[in-house]
């Protein structure tokens, strides 16, 4: 519980630098773009607070280089 | 895109820092035990190898000045797939790229500096500290780089000097011995860690300097002077402390760094050496935090890219904890797979750029004739 | 003392004299219309009758046809001045000492009166309305109004009591000038004019402040200067709209740039000699009435960390010094950090012998290193002010009794160790060092914080915490040049005068991000070695 409050004070605490100046200066793609980066973040945090153990997304990046990867071994050029 | 100019000076003192970033921390160890007592000559060999990538590189960048690399690929590639393109790029950058330098510098922390402070504080503490040199802006950041420079040069001639009577020269030899392919897979994967990922100050660049048809050049000299304090670290390890020694620790230079005794008084004064490191770790997680900030703001047409640092930041620092469950499996990680990515991304996706680009020089010679001719 | 007064240029009075209609209409109630009784009791109505307001009212002529108001405030104009001026010149043309034997005075002409009194008088300026009739009489401006002229003139009488041309208190030397500005706008900018002899050096003065109308003068070489920073300390002192402007301050912080930052922008002095040479270099002096403190603009981070006697002490010398204030300013910086980072984190880093003498005075004293530092240091800065507000006598004695007996007795009682109590010391005593007070203000505010940081996370906490302050002061402008110019955007010729303080007749060129005008300062070549 403490750690769902303590993602939304974050959230709110950034919001709140960066959203009047945002708001000020009319820039509204910013504010979506914000938006969306910190609708992800908090995703993220969440996540991180009820699983305690992700999955690194390094296994994406793993399972498309593989077969490179086989190749340049095979090779020689790496180990 | 903002509008920042640095000059050539910056240039060349933020890519040296760049270069060297985590390379000096993490790829002595790695190279020795592919090389062994090689691993010196590896990094001369790598170095030419570099230097040929490098090339390759900004010569694509020469043809468009001014243009970053995400306006290129969108431009020889056309609009919607050079868009998905710069995204699928800027996400696994993001997630090969700072995620986990900030990951070894709570590592390192935690393993020999401060054991009892989690790897969270010091991971978010850090991420604070590039958020606000992100933020900032470019220009703050090439100052600060001016700035911090001679004392990284400071620290680490002070280092070399200091470690010179401790060389042993018998370390080195045999030369040659364990034959060429060592050496060539040792170079590979120092390319793979220095120079490969410049291709990330293709997208920081060009735009942003006051004189932009010599960027290149400066570019060259700051690598110059990366490669050659890699070279130093990696031949002082071999030298010092022996290729086994090297090979073992995750962290020789810090080894190197413990062994320095002056006087008997001057001693262990390893955590001033490691703020080198600090020094060199901050800028590259910075110029990749930026590049993939200033990137992810132009797919999405969005002018100001200051106010994505804050939540970009958050994401980074979450991710860099968990983004290697183990030690394993990031020394694998870093062996195996971390090689082909920035080969593909550092040196086939420049190298199709420029295809792409003289093929359509071609072209319109092509419809020229056959409408000359129809 | 007396006080002169230039001619007002033009592009002030402009001010007061608008085309608009509404504005114009005002004016008109505001003008002075011929009758002079209706003016004075007007006067009268507006100060509210105050004492200090003195009004003569005198007739001349054969048939008392003249009336003539004197109308001058008491104690602000030089009573001997307005009788030599005005009425001297009034006696003599009417040919009578005034209001006496009226057959012997000579017809005369109100306007050759007028042009009399005028050509007598150093300052002569015409009042059309009493906005500035106001202005002049609470200046120490003497008055006359002429019944049937529907404008007045003001004479220039200033004469008040003043501190003079005294010594400085804050900013001493041991060899150069002593002069320090006074508190009036005139003998300021008369002693920078001393210094600086060439007709370039222009000077602009606004009045400020709805109330008290208080006089701001601008002034900066012409063609040394850019005028883009001209402009801008224009514009941004044209938009200052408050009541009051009191001391130099308030206009600091009206026009310093708005970031948020606990160094100052704006360089503040109390010496003509360092004005001049602030101006050579092509930056801007502003100075106002009622403070000796005069603002410097752009100020940047190495103007503070230089003293004015570095230019007048030799090359070596002055080098050595700056070099030990850098140090100095390093120390008071990170002082008792490090000391809180090497004990509590990384005391592999101690000799030996010190390891174990620091250990055993840890070992008796209850409190963590860094509630420790935090203890001494409140109490220095508390023991600090302290000092500054104390009378002269007392001074000294609590100054002895806060460091030697508090910090002796504190050691004594177990509460602070003896090694804190000189890293404590000599941290104060290094701040001092600096010759700007806003700035070692500013570094011994940021001193706390990274305490906090060198607490919790060691020597990776102060690393953490230098970088953010270079990326702050790498980030600040100061109207527009970079603040750390020329350590940031790295100018080499600039490096000849910040850490070292090269010899004058290699310091060849003005500094480059300042001013783009004329860069060389023209220095002769070196002294030539003589022939035995």
């Amino acid at each position: 519980m403490l750690s769902y409050t303590f993602i939304a004070i974050v959230a709110a605490v950034l919001t709140w630098l960066e959203l009047p100046r945002m708001r000020r200066e009319k820039e509204y793609r910013e504010i979506w773009g914000f938006a969306a980066f910190m609708l992800l973040a908090i995703g993220i945090s969440v996540a991180q607070t009820m699983l305690k153990e992700i999955p690194t997304p390094l296994v994406f990046i793993t399972a498309i280089f593989k077969p490179f990867s086989d190749l340049l071994s095979a090779v020689g050029l790496i180990q | 895109m903002p509008e920042v100019k640095i000059s050539l000076r910056q240039v060349s003192i933020l890519t040296a820092m760049y270069l060297i970033g985590s390379a000096i921390l993490i790829l002595p160890s790695g190279m020795a035990s592919m090389a062994k007592q090689d691993a010196w000559i590896a990094s001369l060999v790598g170095m030419g190898f570099g230097f040929i990538i490098l090339t390759v590189q900004w010569q694509l960048s020469r043809k468009y000045p001014e243009t970053n690399l995400l306006c290129l690929s969108e431009k020889l590639l056309g609009k919607w797939v050079g868009k998905i393109v710069n995204l699928l790029f800027l996400v696994t950058l993001f997630l090969g790229g700072p995620a986990p330098v900030l990951h070894d510098i709570g590592l390192f922390m935690t393993v020999q500096m401060l054991p009892e402070t989690p790897i969270q504080a010091i991971i978010y503490l850090f991420g604070l500290l590039v958020i606000l040199g992100v933020r900032l802006g470019l220009e703050v950041l090439a100052r600060s780089a001016e700035l911090l420079f001679p004392w990284f040069l400071l620290l680490f001639l002070s280092m070399s000097i200091l470690l010179l009577s401790t060389i042993k020269w018998e370390n080195a030899q045999p030369i040659l011995e364990t034959g060429v392919s060592p050496i060539i897979q040792a170079a590979i994967s120092f390319v793979s860690i220095a120079f490969l990922p410049n291709i990330v100050l293709l997208i920081v660049y060009p735009g942003s300097v006051n004189r932009s048809e010599d960027t290149h050049k400066a570019v060259y000299i700051g690598c110059l002077i990366g490669g050659l304090v890699l070279f130093m670290i990696i031949a002082l390890s071999i030298l010092v402390l022996g290729p086994e020694v090297t090979a073992r620790n995750q962290y020789p230079s810090y080894i190197l760094a413990k062994n320095i005794n002056i006087g008997n008084f001057l001693q262990r004064i390893e955590a001033v050496m490691a703020v080198m490191w600090f020094i060199t770790l901050f800028f590259r997680i910075s110029l990749y935090t930026y590049a993939i900030t200033i990137g992810f703001s132009q797919i999405f047409n969005i002018k100001n890219y200051q106010p994505l640092v804050l939540p970009i930041g958050w994401i980074m620092a979450m991710v860099s904890v968990f983004i290697y469950p183990n030690v394993p499996y990031e020394a694998h990680f870093n062996k195996k797979i971390w090689g082909p990515y920035t080969i593909t991304v550092g040196f086939l996706f420049p190298l199709f750029l420029l295809c792409l680009h003289y093929l359509r020089k071609k072209r319109p010679q092509k419809s020229k004739k056959s409408s000359n001719s129809a | 003392m007396v006080c002169m007064r230039n001619r007002r240029s033009t592009n002030h009075s402009s001010q007061n004299n608008t085309n608009d209609t509404p504005q114009a209409e005002a004016k008109n109630s505001d003008a002075l219309k011929g009758s002079l009784k209706e003016s004075l009791d007007h006067i009268q109505a507006s100060l509210g009758h105050s004492t200090d307001i003195v009004i003569r009212e005198i007739s001349i002529g054969a048939e008392k046809e003249c009336q003539i108001a004197i109308l001058y405030t008491d104690g602000l104009a030089d009573p001997k001045m307005i009788s030599d001026n005005i009425m001297m010149v009034i006696a003599d043309v009417t040919g009578s000492p005034i209001g006496e034997n009226p057959e012997q005075s000579r017809s005369f002409d109100s306007h050759a009166l007028w042009e009399q009194i005028a050509a007598f008088n150093q300052e002569i300026q015409t009042i059309h309305d009493y906005p500035e009739l106001f202005h002049s009489l609470l200046s120490g401006d003497t008055i006359l109004l002429m019944d049937g002229l529907d404008q007045g003139m003001a004479a220039g009488t200033r004469g008040w009591k003043d501190r003079g041309v005294t010594e400085t208190s804050a900013e001493n030397v041991v060899r150069g000038p002593r002069e320090a500005f006074s508190e009036s706008l005139r003998t300021n900018t008369a002693l920078i004019r001393r210094k600086i002899k060439d007709p370039n050096l222009w000077m602009e003065t606004k009045q400020i402040g709805r109330i008290t109308q208080t006089d701001v003068a601008i002034m900066y070489i012409n063609g040394i200067v850019n005028d883009k920073i001209v402009e801008e300390v224009r514009a941004r002192l044209q938009r200052i709209d408050v009541d009051s402007i009191l001391e130099s301050g308030y206009i600091e912080e009206f026009i310093q740039d708005k970031t948020l930052t606990p160094f100052p922008t704006v360089y503040n002095t109390e010496r003509p000699d360092v004005v001049a040479a602030e101006l050579l270099e092509g930056k801007i002096a502003i100075i106002v009435d009622g403070t000796p403190f005069v603002l410097i603009v752009p100020a940047l981070f190495v103007s503070f960390l230089h003293a004015a006697e570095d230019y007048y002490q030799r090359a070596d010398i002055s080098s050595f010094l700056r070099i030990l204030r850098y140090l100095s300013i390093s120390i008071s910086l990170l002082g008792p950090s490090l000391y809180i980072a090497v004990t509590t984190f990384h005391q592999e880093m101690l000799p030996t012998q010190l390891l174990f003498g620091l250990a055993g005075q840890r070992e008796q004293i209850p409190f963590p290193a860094f509630v420790e530092a935090v203890f001494m240091e409140v109490t220095f800065e508390i023991l600090r002010e302290a000092g500054v507000r104390l009378p002269k006598n007392i001074g000294s004695a609590i100054s002895i009794v806060g460091t030697l007996v508090i910090g002796q007795a504190a050691v004594e009682a177990g509460i602070i160790s003896p090694a804190m109590v000189i890293v404590v010391s000599i941290t104060a005593i290094s701040s001092f060092v600096v010759p700007s007070f806003n700035m070692s203000i500013a570094f011994r505010m940021l001193r706390f914080p990274l305490m906090a940081l060198a607490a919790s996370f060691g020597l990776y906490g102060i690393f953490v915490g230098i970088i953010a302050l270079m990326l702050h002061l790498c980030s600040l402008r100061s109207f527009g040049v970079p603040y750390l110019s020329p350590f940031a955007p790295l100018i080499p010729e600039g490096q000849k005068d910040t850490i070292l303080r090269l010899p004058h007749w290699l310091l060849t060129k003005r500094p480059r991000l300042v001013n783009q005008n004329d860069m060389t300062r023209k220095i002769s070549s070196p002294p030539r070695k003589s022939r035995e």
